[in-house]
């Protein structure tokens, strides 16, 4: 690697200080810059950035202090070296420079032997430091690489280390982020004495690390809040939607696990839009409640893709849609509950739209035909069932940086015997 | 089919308890199996009605919400205590099935720290029905409107609303009244409890009636006898000619058609 020349900037209203100066460093084999006052001074340094400034105490314009004070203010230029040129007169003024950070000081008329002493020590001073500089922000780097990296882990924690299986059902999901750190999430836990079994995935807009902060946000609430024996404010009998369900609608909505699902959306959609509406973060999301006794599911859907119910032949029976909109959004959204039911062999398929968003070499989306014509496969179990998809990712994507988090739940319901 | 009835009232103090008991009593003399479950968590108290000793009571309700035990096995057959006064006529087919709330403190308080889903009330009761092949369940409910409350009236076939003619239980009962009109309760009528026998228990009939557009299934005298009484055991079998007897057969009659 070539070294370049040690660069000096002289700052100087003397035109024969100037001179000397710069044939002499030149002879040296240094490169000059030259600036006849302050102001230009400061301007050559911040494009130039040079290995030394030399700086008359008497600079006009910008006035020397002020040059001083600039440099070792700037981040970039504080490190670099400044010799102060004064005359026997300067001395008391040139203490105040050596105070306010001047390295050191060369009187007129200039030594040429004191001169090539300090050019050569102080430009290898100035290299050493910026090596330091340079040394520290690699460090800097590796440090959040690996800040980073724990992220992952402890993102990673956030996800269930197990999900609910309750005697009759496998329950499976699958969590690929597209990053280190992703922006949905998924879930699984009892509630209510393990009568029911909560399934969910959430996808937080955007990708990276403040999604995944998010993403941490999210899931939290929605989990405390459900397991939460929250009142039944949401059967209010003067407002008229739920009074319009018939009598056998409204006794399934008053399940166990219903009335915390909805409550839980709604206060997390509350408390996202109030303590944080102005970062303009929002996530879809869709929760399924459900029955293991009978296969009945209550679900709330937050503007996230419709999870699939697939039959044990494959077909596509159901499509459970959205019932509110993305969390986030809007304070006081009204949240539907939404009912499915999963006869024996059943499996509910649940994913984040990174499935259908992604992406292979040339750009094409794997898209919804894709991904029914390999759930139209009877798959023996939900992991069997997912793993299937993944593979389909897989081949779809190739070598291609994936574009967004892939997310996917499965519970499937055994066959009758 | 079974029915699932509640009995409620927007005020305590209104009879609820014993109008209850005694209602589950005859229609088991009818020969049907009754269901009774106390949910009155807070203030329990049926289970003294039915001679129930707290000693004995080993499970309960709140066991059940805890997820201890399967609400089946927090029922008490509390028939013995009907065949009493029915001397050597057996009953055919009937039975009556007593799921009480706990009366400890601790279970109680534990019950309003923590709260619990109200949607296990409603599992429960449709597994009460189904494991102990009910014909009829009926919910004691604590007074006034609070979810267990809402939960009952939304899933009950039929609500009988008690009052006392008495200022507060009548603008109560407006509110009540509401709800169970916006929940769409099939069967809704009236109980006018503990009326002085020298009113008008005619035009307290129509006067009720009127004022909330429900029709009022009996007006009930206060009587020394339930007094002297005082809900130490089942008020129709140690006094069924009495007239509060009679009128509560009556209703009971028409809970059966």
């Amino acid at each position: 690697m070539e070294v370049r020349p040690g660069r000096v900037l002289i700052v100087d209203q003397d035109q024969g200080g100037r001179d000397f100066l710069a044939t002499r460093l030149k002879q040296w084999g240094y490169e000059t810059l030259i600036a006849p006052d302050g102001c230009q001074g400061l301007e050559m340094a911040k494009t130039a950035q040079p290995d030394i400034v030399m700086l008359d105490v008497r600079a006009p314009e910008v006035a020397a202090d002020e040059v001083l004070r600039s440099l070792k203010a700037d981040e970039m230029l504080c490190d670099i070296p400044v010799i102060m040129l004064a005359t026997a007169d300067d001395l008391e003024a040139v203490s105040s420079f050596l105070a306010l950070g001047a390295e050191d000081y060369l009187l007129r008329p200039f030594s040429p032997i004191v001169l090539k002493m300090q050019a050569h020590d102080y430009i290898a001073i100035s290299r050493q430091r910026q090596e330091e500089r340079d040394r520290a922000r690699q460090t800097g780097l590796l440090k959040i690489e690996h800040d980073v990296e724990i992220a992952r882990q402890i993102q990673l924690g956030f996800l269930p280390r197990d999900l609910p299986n309750p005697e009759g059902w496998d329950v499976a999901g699958r969590f690929h982020p597209a990053r280190q750190v992703a922006g949905d999430w998924y879930d699984g836990f009892y509630m209510a004495n393990k009568r029911r079994v909560a399934v969910s995935v959430g996808d937080v807009c955007d990708k990276g690390v403040g999604s995944a902060l998010f993403m941490a946000l999210f899931r939290s609430l929605l989990r405390a809040f459900s397991q939460q024996n929250l009142s039944l404010r949401w059967m209010d009998t003067s407002s008229g939607d739920w009074l319009s369900d018939t009598v056998s609608r409204r006794r399934a909505l008053l399940s166990p696990g219903t009335s915390a699902a909805k409550t839980a959306v709604q206060i997390t959609n509350n408390y996202i839009c109030e303590n944080h509406g102005d970062t303009n973060y929002f996530a879809t999301m869709f929760l399924g409640v459900i029955n293991p006794a009978d296969g009945s599911v209550a679900y709330v859907n937050a503007g996230h893709p419709a999870a699939l119910v697939v039959d044990a032949g494959g077909h596509v029976r159901d499509r459970l849609k959205p019932t509110g909109p993305a969390l986030g959004l809007f304070a006081d959204a009204a949240f539907d509950v939404g009912e499915a039911n999963l006869a024996p062999g059943d499996a509910l398929f649940i994913f984040s739209d990174g499935v259908t968003d992604a992406r292979d070499a040339k750009g094409q989306l794997f898209g919804e035909k894709r991904l029914m014509e390999l759930l139209s496969q009877p798959a023996p179990s939900a992991s069997a069932l997912l793993d299937r998809v993944e593979a389909g990712l897989h081949s779809h994507i190739g070598t291609t940086d994936q574009f967004d988090d892939i997310t996917m739940v499965a519970a499937k319901r055994h066959p009758q015997t | 089919m079974s029915r699932i009835v509640s009995i409620h009232s927007f005020r305590g103090g209104t009879g609820k308890s014993n109008v209850t008991a005694n209602l589950a009593t005859m229609i088991c003399q009818a020969g049907k199996r009754v269901g009774v479950v106390d949910t009155d968590i807070q203030s329990p108290g049926i289970h003294v009605i039915f001679g129930l000793d707290e000693e004995k009571m080993d499970l309960a309700l709140n066991d059940y919400l805890w997820g201890k035990c399967p609400i089946e096995k927090a029922a008490y057959d509390v028939s013995p205590a009907v065949q009493m006064g029915q001397g050597s006529v057996t009953l055919m087919g009937g039975g009556i099935y007593l799921i009480p709330s706990s009366i400890r403190a601790g279970e109680i308080a534990k019950v309003l720290r923590e709260g619990y889903d109200v949607g296990l009330l409603n599992d429960g009761f449709r597994e009460l029905i189904d494991r102990l092949n009910l014909d009829f369940l009926l919910i004691d409910t604590h007074p006034g409107l609070n979810e267990e409350t809402l939960l009952s009236i939304a899933i009950s076939d039929a609500l009988l609303i008690l009052l006392r003619p008495d200022q507060q239980d009548y603008q109560g009962t407006a509110v009540t009244v509401e709800i169970a009109r916006k929940l769409e309760v099939p069967w809704l009528k009236l109980i006018v409890n503990k009326a002085l026998p020298s009113f008008d228990f005619g035009a307290l009939r129509k006067r009720v009636e009127e004022t909330y557009g429900v029709s009022v299934a009996a007006v009930l005298p206060e009587c020394e006898e339930m007094i002297r009484l005082g809900s130490s055991g089942l008020f129709c079998l140690h006094y069924p000619d009495h007239p509060v007897t009679r009128s509560l057969r009556d209703v009971a009659a028409q809970l059966l058609a």
